[in-house]
């Protein structure tokens, strides 16, 4: 699986400007909304970029490409979701760094409760796009899954203005979880319920991808 | 039209076997094919567009399920794709690289997939083919390419190479170029070639064996030099005779003259004034196919 992901992982440096592009969002939002945010905005623009890999591969014919290549459709099914992940953990390495910078510059210091629950609340949202996203994209390409793509995006973001605009439950939110503290049942349940999600979406995407004719 | 590859080459071993290969795909059925490839040899799949020449490929390679049949590479079921494809080269229709890749990258990428890989080979390959090492998979021509795809198919020495229409869309230089390194390839007698066209020339002086594919089926399986020697096109004036006409693939007839192709063991149902003469590889394609629509048709 390690020369899949190598190959993969090569491929991102043909996106770096449109990554560059998220990453400059990040910061705008991070720095206008609030520190916090800059962490789950991370893990929406993973999902929002996530299905440039599937374009890749249909522009270059690369599915093909992978069926002549000495490794099964398995390790294309896992390779893809580990270059997904790992893009999520640069995302949330930069989505915490905008989070410490903006706090730098001023504003009220990031309790660990809250840089915990904002970095969870971005790996749900990560699990549960790519969850839904991935299968689709291997079953069907990117050109007939690109809307079954945008789905979770859309919803993450209507969701987020959504309760964005009522400060009050941003407050209240805020409110508890500076109350509590880090709740690590709470937050090690989440982290476990996207982990099985993730696993049983690879499940899926594989016996998808399986059947695809290619 | 039953033919076995093993009459030629009883002794040799198979690089591939196919049996019964049956694919539905949508109003197409591919209805179980058998493909043999001896190894040392060459085999041509020819038929026209739409007769499953790609997709008997595809279902070789196991990129398309098939409802049934099987097949077996050096002897061995070739049911894990990662054993099955360290041991083949691929060359399809196009170019199965990115776009934006830079060429002597395809090596780096690619490469890495295979213990065997001869980078240094491909770099070679790469000056011999004159193509230029900086420039994006994009920007090259059809024949580029082509000549990409073949460099890449070569670098980690497989023992089988299969291509699929490869030269459909080449000008002349480029088709002979890809030919030329097809024998080349042959030089070594454990290696194989599977060769799908409907460019029949390419496979005259090239090919051993040629299989013929129209509707989904095949409809001949033979040596090329068994192909020549059993048919004769033939042609003539007025009525031949019932069983004439009846032996007659491909029947045509305007006003009093008739032309086909025959077996050239039914060339003693034909009088003087019929007209026999050699066919070409296209010619017997042509009314193999032809015979075959005749025969659907009721005529």
């Amino acid at each position: 699986m390690i020369h899949f992901l190598a190959l993969d992982l090569h491929g991102l440096v043909g996106r770096r400007m449109r990554l560059l592009a998220v990453a400059a969002m990040l910061i705008f939002f991070g720095i206008d909304m609030g520190p916090a945010f800059a962490i789950p905005l991370a893990a929406v623009a993973c999902v929002l970029i996530a299905s440039d890999l599937f374009l890749m591969d249909e522009r270059g014919r690369l599915d093909i490409l992978y069926a002549t290549l000495p490794v099964g459709r398995t390790t294309v099914v896992l390779g893809r979701y580990t270059t997904v992940l790992l893009e999520f953990l640069v995302a949330a390495v930069i989505g915490n760094t905008v989070a410490m910078l903006d706090v730098d510059f001023g504003r009220a210091p990031l309790g660990p409760g809250m840089l915990v629950m904002m970095n969870v609340v971005g790996f749900v949202i990560v699990a549960v796009g790519l969850a839904v996203q991935l299968p689709a994209f291997f079953a069907l390409g990117y050109t007939k899954a690109r809307f079954v793509g945008l789905v979770p995006p859309v919803v993450i973001a209507v969701a987020g203005l959504s309760v964005g605009r009522k400060a009050d439950i941003l407050q209240g939110l805020a409110a508890i979880v500076r109350g509590r503290g880090v709740s690590v049942p709470l937050e090690a349940a989440a982290v476990a319920g996207c982990v099985i999600v993730l696993a049983a979406s690879v499940l899926a995407a594989r016996a998808l991808y399986v059947r695809r004719r290619l | 039209m039953g033919y076995a590859v093993n009459e030629k080459t009883s002794a040799t071993p198979l690089a591939l076997r196919a049996e019964g290969l049956t694919v539905r795909a949508g109003d197409f059925l591919l209805d179980a094919v058998d493909v043999e490839v001896p190894t040392g040899y060459v085999v041509g799949m020819v038929g026209p567009n739409g007769a499953g020449k790609t997709t008997t490929i595809k279902a070789i390679l196991g990129m398309v399920g098939r409802s049934s049949g099987f097949v077996e590479l050096f002897g061995e079921p070739a049911s894990r794709q990662a054993a099955r494809n360290a041991q083949i080269g691929v060359v399809l229709d196009r170019p199965f690289f990115s776009p934006d890749w830079r060429v002597a990258s395809v090596g780096t990428r690619v490469g890495r997939f295979y213990p065997t890989w001869d980078a240094d080979r491909f770099a070679g390959l790469l000056r011999e083919f004159r193509l230029p090492a900086r420039t994006s998979v994009g920007a090259l021509s059809r024949g580029q390419g082509m000549r990409l795809s073949f460099a890449v198919a070569l670098c980690h020495d497989p023992r089988l190479l299969i291509l699929d229409e490869p030269t459909g869309g080449l000008d002349p230089v480029a088709r002979a170029e890809l030919v030329e390194g097809l024998r080349e390839f042959m030089v070594d007698e454990n290696h194989s070639v599977l060769f799908s066209t409907h460019i029949t020339s390419d496979l005259d002086g090239l090919a051993d064996f040629i299989q013929v594919l129209d509707g989904g089926h095949s409809t001949y399986r033979g040596t090329l030099d068994d192909l020549h020697a059993q048919f004769a096109l033939v042609q003539g004036v007025g009525d031949p005779g019932r069983d004439a006409l009846r032996a007659v693939l491909g029947l045509r007839r305007a006003r009093d003259r008739f032309e086909g192709m025959i077996r050239v063991a039914d060339s003693h149902l034909f009088g003087r004034d019929a007209e026999l003469s050699a066919a070409t590889t296209d010619d017997i394609v042509v009314h193999l196919v032809r015979a075959g629509h005749d025969n659907e048709k009721g005529l």
